[in-house]
């Protein structure tokens, strides 16, 4: 049996309550622990996967303290939970590679807290439990306002201030809907509460899908409720902005649309109404990022901007449209990690503070990191035949078919847009001309690495065919773990 | 004479709702770091009560098995106070992570005002 899928959780929540001991025996062990926990992630998720390829790719679950569903909480591990723990320790993994000699002054709880963001991210994508989702939800929340405070100077902390406060709402949202969903169906497992979910009396229903929509939609970065995350962005480390940015946002996005679809069954009407904001999102994210000059800032609006296509993508219902979401899920996870750490290794090579002039000219001093991120950039604008070609190439289809066609014009505007202030960026750090700005040359391989991984990934999607046949099936699959609620249900209850 | 029995029913979540509403209201309005984290707690706590009120049932008492005249049929239903615990064990932990960073605001700004606290925009 796969009964130690929990040490998914569990063995995390073990070390960072383990590092502060850690640190008394000695002061630099603790930066390793990550590597070492993200690590074991990375094997168990690789195990579970060919589990899951041994049984034909039929989803289980784990029963914990063996009580059976609707009685406890049970986890649910299919093809889309796998392929988010994948991401989520592949990108942690290089993320705690890359901080090992980054965070300045970074303490024993940095990596605490760090481990316990994961934990929580974790713990979203494979709940099969409301209210534990609501624990994880919220788990993921408070390390991330105390993350985003870490430096403790004036806008990290206004950032954090802002961040509290507004997912504190978000939390209050949620836990109503919830509290409203448990009085009407009497219970908290999502599987038992969608087979009862069409006995609930219609006003009841819409108002805590609402509540939950809100709340969700909060964490989710979706528009009218997002003005904390360029903030929040540039103030927080770059470590932790990657996380943000690559992970916290993809399971917020996959619990968003799990609550819809399983919990809810929402109909046409609703999913319609969250591709108009998916579409609001990405054309806002887009243009606001055109005028910014802190390289950060811009690649936050960017980050919203995939959010909103990632968002049409999805709630376009069609098995093509969400397949190609989870694959942009992928792509910009990866992308925006090379982004990012990229990014941040040029800047700590040079004086300023984070202006996208400040790099002018870098790639004369910093040929490769400046090389793989054009790189990266030119993948994430959809340039065939790397992987961002493919991924645009399944939503813009799978929009097209259900028949929306102004969506699709506003989606290719978007990508315009995207490549106007993309392509900026790569003249800027390509021009020839003498370079002004102080540099002092700090190759470090530990932040080397990750960046070359994190590239060696996207060729791995982009050039290998027989690999992307495959790969397509499995997306299929894990699409349709997401949209079809019977199966859902007949796995988790029992046919 | 009906509309009396009804708020007096429902007293409970007028009660909820009003805190909510208070909440919102200091939230929304104020300007005070400290005022709006009270506001913050005025609306958990009224969620709180919300929460133990779904599972209330009027004269049935705490399901504690161990005495025995206590049965399923006249007992309430427990799940929302287990669910409240944990909500209040989290609104403590976001409590104190904002009374530090307010503390730390203070420190860096020398005033709880957020109107004046401007380097991004609020």
């Amino acid at each position: 049996m796969v009964d130690y899928a929990i040490l998914l959780i569990a063995l995390p929540l073990f070390a960072a309550f383990l590092i502060p001991l850690v640190a008394m025996v000695n002061k630099n062990w603790p930066k390793y622990i990550p590597i070492l926990v993200t690590a074991f992630n990375s094997v168990l998720s690789i195990n579970l996967l060919l589990y899951l390829n041994a049984h034909n790719g039929t989803p289980f679950i784990v029963k914990i303290g063996g009580f059976i569903p609707p009685f406890g909480i049970n986890l649910f591990i299919g093809y889309l939970a796998i392929i988010l723990l994948m991401l989520i320790s592949f990108v942690g993994l290089m993320i705690s590679l890359y901080t090992i000699n980054t965070v300045k002054d970074a303490e024993s709880r940095y990596y605490m807290l760090f481990i316990l963001l994961l934990m929580g991210v974790t713990g979203l994508v494979i709940t099969g439990d409301l209210f534990n989702m609501f624990v994880f939800l919220e788990i993921t929340s408070i390390s991330a306002y105390s993350l985003t405070a870490y430096k403790r100077d004036g806008l990290s902390l206004e950032a954090s201030m802002k961040y509290i406060l507004i997912g504190s709402l978000a939390s209050v949202f949620v836990l109503i809907g919830i509290g409203v969903i448990y009085y009407s169906t009497h219970t908290l497992n999502i599987a038992d509460i969608s087979n009862h979910i069409n006995t609930v009396p219609k006003y009841i229903k819409m108002f805590s899908l609402s509540m939950l929509l809100i709340g969700l939609a909060i964490e989710a970065e979706l528009f009218p409720v997002n003005g904390w995350v360029p903030d929040v962005y540039q103030a927080s480390p770059t470590p932790v902005t990657t996380i943000f940015s690559s992970i916290v946002v993809k399971a917020t996005i996959y619990v968003f649309f799990r609550v819809l679809f399983t919990v809810f069954r929402a109909d046409l009407t609703v999913m319609n109404f969250v591709m108009g904001l998916g579409v609001i999102t990405l054309l806002i994210g887009e243009i606001s990022a055109l005028k910014q000059v802190n390289i950060k800032r811009m690649l936050a609006y960017s980050s919203i901007g995939q959010v909103g296509l990632i968002v049409i993508a999805i709630s376009s219902y069609s098995s093509m449209g969400v397949a190609g979401g989870i694959y942009q899920m992928i792509n910009h996870a990866i992308f925006k990690g090379i982004l990012f750490l990229g990014t941040a290794y040029m800047i700590t090579s040079v004086s300023g503070t984070g202006k996208i002039s400040d790099l002018k000219g870098i790639a004369q001093k910093m040929p490769i990191s400046s090389f793989i991120v054009s790189f990266s950039i030119i993948a994430l604008l959809g340039v065939p035949p790397l992987t961002g070609f493919w991924a645009k190439m399944m939503i813009l289809s799978s929009v097209m078919s259900s028949g929306h066609q102004i969506i699709v014009a506003l989606i290719l505007f978007a990508t315009v847009v995207e490549a106007v202030y993309y392509l900026k960026f790569i003249a800027v750090i390509y021009d020839s001309s003498e370079i002004t700005n102080s540099f002092k040359s700090t190759i470090k391989f530990n932040k080397i690495v990750p960046i070359v991984l994190f590239a060696l990934t996207i060729i791995l999607f982009s050039v290998v065919p027989q690999f992307l046949v495959k790969f397509q099936d499995v997306l299929l699959k894990a699409a349709n773990e997401l949209t079809n609620v019977s199966s859902y249900i007949s796995i988790v209850l029992g046919s | 004479m009906s509309w009396v029995e009804t708020v007096y029913n429902y007293s409970y979540f007028v009660g909820a709702f009003g805190l909510i509403m208070i909440g919102l209201y200091a939230v929304m309005v104020k300007t005070n770091l400290i005022k709006i984290l009270i506001g913050i707690n005025l609306i958990d706590v009224g969620v709180n009560i919300f929460l133990v009120s779904l599972g209330y049932i009027k004269g049935k008492g705490a399901p504690i098995f161990s005495n025995a005249s206590v049965t399923p049929a006249n007992s309430i239903d427990p799940i929302p106070q287990a669910l409240v615990l944990t909500a209040i064990v989290i609104g403590v932990a976001v409590t104190a992570l904002s009374l530090s960073v307010i503390i730390k605001l203070y420190q860096h700004y020398k005033t709880l005002d957020i109107s004046k606290i401007r380097e991004m925009r609020w």
